[in-house]
């Protein structure tokens, strides 16, 4: 058994190198796309079948983003990113517990150990993921800020000389920006690596029946922090957009 | 940097992954989420419009059967005022026919009453005549070769005016 922080590589495409949770990424990001378009190639006004469960999932989501917006039009604003957001990492959450996650894969032998590297990593479980959404979503954030207020009312948030109190909550603010980011990323790598680690050592310990529990709190984790992931994005985004009343 | 090094991070890698969430967030945009938007939408003018129709048909069906039924009592109003004109032209009818009919009896009996008093009249004058030439003769052949014809006449004359009385 080895336990590699950083997702493993499996191949090169020129000198790109793909690692295994970027093949996961791209396996979900395929499923979900050729979903979405053969259930609504054409849509119908009477639901029926996966229709049906793709409305379900979305109004769903809706609910959830209408019950912190308070408003439609804006709730249509943010599905798009809170959606996507939440489709993306519960999927790939969620191909932590494959079989086969951590387990099957190219065998390699480093310094005269026998390593394998498995073919499925759950995206969340690889730092370059989780980073690039905290960018995404603190971007987002930041953008919608300037937009309902203003550049310039927006960098006073920041940079404040108006007295010495407002230039301390101006850099407290910043730094409260920078931690976003971070809180973000290692939320998500730490629960879903924890997870796989979990896992991983459960399978090894006592292979049958006993990883079952941690099987299926595995995929409750995966949807939480999904979850926790949008909901943080969407609360953060509509305190941006109501900056200017505070 | 050898700190993100160990943790995998890759800037190539990071940026991969902010174009597969872009690409994913545009694609699913144009793939799920609007189509969705926009059949909740129009789920939503359908139903509505349902609704309204309905609430409209429903009036139009309550103005229907007032008109219905405010035709129905003009109908029978008109019928009932048909039905009594009918009856009083009936009645007319009768009446005159009745008058009529007692005019053309009174009238017959009055002719025929005419009629008897003057066929009376000229059977008494007949006979009257008879009578005196019958008389006269009567006389005359009683009388015969006693009087003349004048006095004769002028006896049986009184006769039969005594007779008469």
């Amino acid at each position: 058994m080895n336990i590699s922080i950083a997702a493993e590589e499996l191949f090169k495409i020129g000198s790109f190198p793909v690692t295994n949770s970027m093949l996961i990424a791209w396996i979900v990001m395929a499923g979900l796309i050729f979903f979405s378009w053969f259930v609504f190639r054409k849509q119908s006004l009477i639901p029926n079948g996966l229709q049906n469960i793709f409305e379900m999932v979305i109004e769903a989501v809706l609910g959830v983003i209408d019950s912190v917006t308070h408003n439609r039009e804006e709730s249509k604003q943010f599905l798009p990113l809170i959606a996507t957001i939440f489709l993306f990492v519960v999927f790939v959450n969620w191909t932590g517990v494959l079989p086969g996650a951590g387990t099957i894969g190219i065998t390699e032998f480093e310094e005269g150990r026998r390593l394998i590297i498995p073919f499925i990593r759950s995206t969340s479980a690889d730092l370059n993921f989780t980073i690039a959404l905290a960018i995404i979503a603190v971007t987002t954030v930041q953008v919608v800020g300037v937009m309902s207020i203003g550049f310039f009312a927006y960098i006073k948030k920041f940079l404040n000389f108006s007295s010495p109190l407002n230039f301390i909550t101006g850099i407290l603010e910043l730094v409260s920006e920078v931690s976003k980011l971070i809180s973000f990323s290692f939320r998500l790598f730490g629960n879903v690596f924890a997870g796989e680690v979990l896992l991983s050592v459960m399978l090894f310990l006592v292979p049958y029946f006993i990883p079952i529990p941690f099987l299926a709190l595995e995929i409750f984790v995966g949807f939480i922090q999904a979850l926790v992931f949008a909901m943080l994005t969407l609360v953060f985004v509509k305190m941006a957009k109501e900056a200017h009343h505070a | 940097m050898e700190a993100l090094t160990k943790l995998g991070i890759d800037w190539r890698l990071l940026v991969a992954q902010l174009i597969n969430f872009a690409i994913l967030f545009w694609i699913l945009r144009k793939f799920l989420y609007k189509p969705i938007l926009d059949v909740l939408e129009k789920r939503k003018t359908t139903i509505e419009k349902g609704f309204e129709d309905a609430k409209s048909a429903e009036q139009k069906l309550s103005r229907a059967e007032k008109d219905a039924s405010a035709l129905v009592q003009k109908a029978k109003q008109e019928a009932a005022h048909i039905v009594q004109q009918a009856q009083k032209d009936a009645q007319q009818e009768k009446q005159e026919t009745l008058q009529k009919a007692k005019d053309e009896v009174h009238r017959i009996i009055y002719e025929a009453r005419e009629k008897i008093l003057a066929e009376r009249q000229d059977m008494l004058e007949g006979v009257q005549k008879e009578l005196v030439s019958v008389v006269v003769e009567a006389a005359s052949a009683v009388l015969k070769g006693v009087s003349d014809k004048k006095i004769s006449t002028e006896l049986a004359k009184k006769a039969i005016e005594e007779a008469g009385n």
